[in-house]
């Protein structure tokens, strides 16, 4: 994919990468591809949380063999540093000396009890842009709260506007808030860069998990301030269109969506059922008065769902110029072809693992060049890369590190 | 200009100086070009003459009062664009089209793949005349592959991406209940900030390559790539997924609504038995290990409920964080932004409306020291700024703009 001989977007740029669990790794790792070198760095006796992660292979269950860590931390080198030791603060500041970026999502205050404050970072390196990724955010009065990302769901409401409007709120399924930040810390990371090319000027940027969250949710959040409005569990609605939802189809647990928006799309969605007589009831005559009978609705959908299989629905209404899908699970979404077809899944060697599909970043460029991608590291896999030909160290100094465990 | 050149010194973004172009309605590009513009981007948004973006008509309105300018949602994508309306698919549209791309750096297009190809936006043709151009072009399935010419939209993409069947994750409900899009839009929003950073991933590339990028995002991926750990428990493990929440985001009652606790490690499990007041059944050697504790998971919600009866969300909710237990309320959306900590950070500013009036609404996630993010002009009403594009930049004089507003093509 990539233009031969062309130099990769980022290339040239260095990350020091503190980061761990997920959205700190899943912003790098598109970093990484993208053509920056990522140095993650790890504790030698507390690495990265996600090589626990039970994502595993029957029969592999150490830290190397955790599909949720090898999803979130490809393209990068990986080296230990225990920085809670003096020549391992040193050794980090080596890093941080040559890095252009430093980001970190750890509890609140533990870059500043190691000695890596901001402050401490510029004085190493002036220029350099540091990003500080949390829950609540690295100022105000909870800001040391101990958070998981899906608890995060509950605490910016986007679980009040989740779920079905008579069983009253619920959860919003898998990681939604952390990825989410992973991506807005791309961009954040990108913009400061931009800047900085063009006037040199590095500085500290401080990432909240719950506003990014709420910055998706403005209709809500709008409607609550102008209008004193306090939306609740939304289904799957999406203002007045109908039918707007997910049917039943052959097969246990099986689903589509089908979204009708307006009158043009009610029309064509008739004719691709061949009009039945319930298609010219006069309760569904316009878009108010569907939404408004929608249960009715829904239910004789469900009727016709119900006799096919979600491709064969989502084809037949395609064709007519319907907007339909599957509601996938993991591994009819793995298996589509459409996301093949656009190498969507790239795979990678891994050497526990062996060849695992990871997903490339959720966009192509032409020409590009595009994204480099390689398997995530086992701990410490660069140390030699990242101590002796990225810092210059001789073999002595790093034999004499590892042997005082500030390195594997 | 004036006064906005000087309240752009006054507030550089880290994007300032760039020059885009927007065509594109609804939610997930006009989000993009917000986000680009509320860094200092310079982004002018172009219309349909008469009849604007879609988006304008979509509630809720300020003061419920319905209008082109009071969307609540239309307001919050467009803040701090240029506003113009032009018939691109006329010749006079697409010559003054034309004249804007040949200064601007990116152009953002939003909308289905036929749209883009009948108003000549396709990149193969716009490479030629604009070298350095970055098109970043976001369709519902992507320029390639087998459903590029499929409809799409926001239920789609939530449940093709494998969230749907995820939600919601409540492990007590009818499985005949269907799978769930998140609340709000969210799939839409996700691909225009994943736009957003696929941007600026363009313009690194054109700087690197010498040459313009044609930036191909699919609606529908952004939200699936969130599906990563989905993925890697059907690869690795055989398990698909299915509506149920493991040990996350456990919804557990209390007097006044919800909170969601998780319990992981041991030092976060001896803290809970300590704010339920070391109960009897605590005692059970089974609840001593994470593993023996997840086997009793339903038992252990049930206990924790039966304390929790007694007090709030918000009580609930110090208690446990001042324990260091990873526990949140169950808000709504006025709790969320009238929360403490929300408000303390200013999170909350009043966006000016393009109808007039003001209404506080999200700012921005990230607080760069530097190069803060700010609000410079509300979003446009329609056409607001066809005198100040097309003549004052691109000196058409006003006898054609007047002819062309005649024409129907502004």
């Amino acid at each position: 994919m990539a233009l031969e001989g062309m130099p990769l977007p980022l290339s040239g740029v260095t990350i020091a990468d503190f980061s761990w669990v997920l959205a700190g790794p899943r912003c790098t790792e598109w970093l990484g591809a993208m053509g920056a070198r990522v140095i993650k760095i790890e504790g030698p006796r507390r690495p990265d949380q996600y090589r626990n992660v039970a994502i595993h292979e029957p029969g592999h269950t150490d830290h190397e063999s955790s599909g949720a860590f090898h999803t979130l931390n490809y393209s990068k080198l990986g080296c230990t540093v225990d920085f809670t030791h003096p020549k391992g603060l040193g050794l980090a500041k080596r890093i941080i000396a040559i890095s252009d970026v430093a980001i970190e999502n750890f509890a609140y205050g533990v870059m500043e009890k190691v000695g890596l404050s901001y402050e401490e970072v510029r004085a190493v390196r002036p220029d350099i842009i540091m990003i500080g990724s949390s829950a609540m955010g690295k100022a105000g009065p909870d800001k040391a709260h101990v958070a998981y990302g899906q608890l995060l769901h509950s605490f910016s409401g986007l679980n009040s506007v989740t779920g079905y409007p008579e069983r009253g709120p619920s959860t919003v399924g898998g990681t939604y808030t952390d990825p989410l930040t992973g991506n807005t810390l791309a961009f954040t990371i990108l913009a400061a860069l931009w800047h900085r090319r063009r006037t040199g000027q590095g500085q500290y940027v401080d990432v909240s998990m719950v506003e990014a969250t709420l910055m998706q949710l403005p209709e809500y959040v709008m409607d609550y301030t102008a209008n004193g409005r306090v939306a609740g569990p939304q289904g799957n609605a999406e203002g007045v269109a109908a039918p707007h939802n997910c049917y039943p189809c052959q097969g246990e647990d099986k689903w589509v969506a089908i979204a009708v928006y307006n009158q043009e799309d009610w029309e064509a969605f008739s004719h691709a059922l061949d009009q039945p007589a319930w298609t010219r009831d006069p309760r569904f005559a316009d878009q108010l008065s569907r939404f408004q009978h929608r249960e009715a609705l829904d239910a004789l959908v469900a009727q016709w769902t119900r006799q096919r299989t979600a491709e064969e629905v989502t084809v037949q209404l395609q064709a007519a110029g319907v907007a339909a899908g599957p509601s996938y699970n993991a591994a009819e979404m793995y298996a589509d072809p459409h996301l093949k077809d656009r190498g969507f899944f790239v795979e990678v060697e891994h050497p526990v693992v062996g060849r695992k599909p990871i997903m490339r970043m959720p966009w192509l460029l032409e020409p590009g060049p595009n994204g480099q991608y390689w398997a995530a590291p086992t701990l410490g896999q660069h140390n030699d890369v990242v101590f002796r030909d990225i810092l210059g160290m001789d073999a002595a100094e790093v034999l004499a590190l590892r042997d005082e465990g500030v390195i594997l | 200009m004036a006064e906005s050149a000087e309240q752009q010194n006054a507030a550089p973004g880290p994007l300032l100086g760039l020059r885009v172009i927007e065509r594109a309605t609804g939610v997930s590009v006009p989000y993009c070009g917000k986000l680009l513009a509320d860094l200092g981007a310079e982004v002018i948004k172009i219309e349909q003459p008469g009849t604007g973006d879609p988006a304008r008509r979509v509630g809720p309105f300020y003061h419920d009062q319905p209008g082109p300018d009071s969307s609540l949602l239309f307001n919050y994508l467009n803040t701090n664009k240029l506003g113009v309306t032009l018939d691109v698919a006329t010749q006079l549209g697409a010559e003054l089209l034309g004249r804007l791309l040949q200064d601007a750096d990116v152009l953002l297009f939003g909308g289905e793949l036929r749209e883009m190809e009948a108003q000549g936006l396709g990149y193969a043709r716009l490479r030629e005349r604009y070298p350095r151009l970055v098109g970043v072009y976001v369709t519902p399935f992507g320029l390639t592959g087998p459903y590029r010419d499929r409809w799409g939209g926001e239920l789609v993409s939530a449940h093709m991406s494998a969230l749907g069947y995820l939600t919601p994750g409540d492990k007590d409900l009818p499985q005949d209940m269907p799978p769930l899009k998140p609340g709000g839009r969210q799939a839409l929003f996700v691909a225009g900030q994943t736009a957003a950073t696929a941007t600026l991933h363009g313009l690194f590339a054109r700087e690197a390559a010498g040459q313009g990028q044609c930036v191909d995002v699919s609606e529908l991926e952004p939200l699936t790539s969130f599906q990563f750990m989905n993925m890697a428990r059907w690869v690795y493990a055989g398990d698909p997924g299915a509506r149920s929440n493991r040990e996350f985001g456990r919804m557990l009652k209390c007097k006044d609504g919800a909170f969601a606790m998780l319990v992981g490690q041991d030092h976060m499990w001896a803290a809970l038995v300590d704010m339920l007041g070391h109960p009897d059944w605590a005692d059970n050697p089974d609840y001593q290990t994470r593993a023996g504790r997840s086997l009793r998971q339903q038992e252990t919600w049930r206990h924790i409920e039966e304390w929790a009866a007694g007090y709030t969300k918000e009580e609930i909710y110090r208690m446990g964080q001042a324990r260091r237990i990873p526990v949140f309320p169950e808000n709504t959306i006025a709790e969320a932004v009238d929360s403490a900590q929300v408000r303390s950070r200013g999170f909350l500013q009043e966006i000016p409306l393009a109808c007039g009036g003001a209404a506080p609404g999200p700012s921005a996630p990230y607080q760069f020291a530097e190069t803060p993010w700010s609000i410079r002009r509300p979003a446009p009403r329609l056409g607001q700024h066809n005198q100040e594009v097309f003549c004052g930049r691109l000196g058409l004089p006003q006898a054609e703009l007047a002819a062309a507003f005649e024409a129907g093509v502004v």
